[in-house]
């Protein structure tokens, strides 16, 4: 038990500072905090957020904005993800509801975080693209009078 | 001499607590891997040398023998672990077929672990998920539908993307940067523009883009503005160095009202 606590905060120690750095380009501030540590069973974790000048408080339905939530929860998953290992990657319309300034920071975000490592990102939006670089590779699918029209960006 | 007999002593007071503790896992079932074997075979072999009469030899095989017992228990603990461990692929298929649906459902409660579920997992999008559940077609239906579907593969340059509005020009952020130029340069010797002034353009869909560009402009610290309520006035004013609002109080949402009318009557020269 006291492993598993050592751990768990030392790993939270890490994902709270990369969390904070992310949301510092979105104008945010934030935390993140392990709840119930005593009981691994019902142990979780609160994401804290404060958007534009406010004090960051619990993550939930009815506080933030659907953009401020999918930024605040997008910039959890990247922070987390710096210690995940696997090569492959995928989100889907995690940009909805976002604003075009956090869209941007979120798409920056996902082509930095596999940057130099051997994995990739796949990242599925109904949004306009606003990817850049020449790592990234962009496929449309439109579906035109039944069709599925798939292009590929040359 | 005393001191062999306080020895002996103190080596069959040792290995009796040995044999009770062996026999305790025996009888007991507790775990046998709580038996320091090593150790044991370690004290035995310590006080054999003092053993000279018959019970004292008997005492030291009692001892050997019921190590002995525990290490056969070790033994089938392990053999019972590694075949447990193992389960046939097709049995356990065969056993979950075989689960009542019910008893399945709560198995995979008790297994789950959502990550995010506040949001996801409420009675509301459950009983929305249920809905849609019960709308969708049977599985052969669906595919007999998806056969009809064409798809066609073909290359796009940037150029028609950015056509298409697919993908960005150029990044919202340098938009914002060229936008903050256009206001710096803009304002009078106050380094002040009145809203309007700023945001109107000549066509109304213009003016709206300009006034959606503005409150970026506002909210993420490139500008601020100047309400003047007694006057029904507005400002914006450009800041010199972008402006980090972590920290600061927190920023209060002004509406500004965008409407055909107003556009007008600024087009008009009315709102001077």
């Amino acid at each position: 038990m006291e492993a598993w606590k050592t751990v768990i905060k030392s790993l939270l120690d890490h994902v709270t500072l990369q969390y904070q750095a992310i949301l510092s380009q979105a104008q945010a501030i934030g935390d993140v905090r392990l709840t119930n540590e005593r009981d691994v069973e019902v142990a979780g974790l609160e994401i804290f957020v404060g958007f534009k000048g406010a004090k960051p408080v619990p993550l939930n339905a009815y506080t933030q904005s659907g953009g401020e939530r999918s930024t605040a929860i997008m910039s959890f998953l990247v922070a987390l993800q710096q210690h995940v290992r696997s090569p492959f990657r995928a989100v889907d319309e995690y940009d909805i509801h976002m604003d075009p300034k956090n869209r941007e920071i979120i798409a920056n975000l996902l082509i930095s975080s596999v940057k130099g490592l051997d994995a990739q990102y796949l990242a599925i939006t109904p949004s306009q693209v606003s990817f850049t670089g020449k790592d990234v590779h962009i496929i449309t699918v439109q579906n035109v009078e039944g069709t599925s029209i798939i292009r590929e960006m040359v | 001499m005393s001191s062999k007999r306080q020895r002996k002593k103190l080596g069959s007071g040792h290995l009796q607590r040995i044999i009770d503790l062996c026999k305790s896992v025996e009888e007991r079932g507790l775990d046998p891997f709580l038996v320091e074997v090593d150790d044991i075979i370690q004290v035995v072999r310590e006080y054999f040398p003092e053993w000279e009469l018959p019970e004292e030899l008997c005492l030291d095989a009692e001892t050997i023998h019921r190590l002995a017992s525990v290490i056969k228990l070790q033994s089938d603990w392990v053999k019972h672990r590694s075949t447990s461990l193992y389960t046939d692929p097709f049995l356990l298929e065969e056993k979950i077929r075989r689960m009542d649906k019910k008893e399945l459902a709560s198995l995979f409660l008790k297994a789950w672990h959502p990550i995010i579920e506040l949001e996801q997992i409420s009675p509301h999008s459950l009983s929305e998920a249920i809905k849609y559940w019960e709308s969708l077609l049977p599985l052969g239906e669906r595919w007999l539908k998806t056969t009809f579907l064409m798809r066609e593969t073909e290359a796009a340059t940037r150029e028609e993307l950015i056509q298409q509005r697919i993908l960005a020009e150029k990044a919202f952020s340098e938009e914002l940067e060229t936008f903050w130029s256009e206001l710096k340069q803009k304002v009078g010797p106050n380094g002040k523009i009145r809203y309007w002034d700023f945001v109107g353009a000549d066509t109304y869909p213009e003016t709206i883009r300009r006034a959606f560009l503005t409150s970026f402009l506002v909210t993420y610290g490139y500008a601020t503005l100047e309400v003047h309520p007694l006057e029904e006035e507005m400002f914006i004013k450009p800041f010199e160095k972008l402006t980090s609002m972590l920290g600061k109080k927190q920023l209060v949402s002004i509406p500004v009202s965008i409407s055909v009318e107003e556009w007008t009557k600024w087009k008009r020269g009315e709102m001077d």
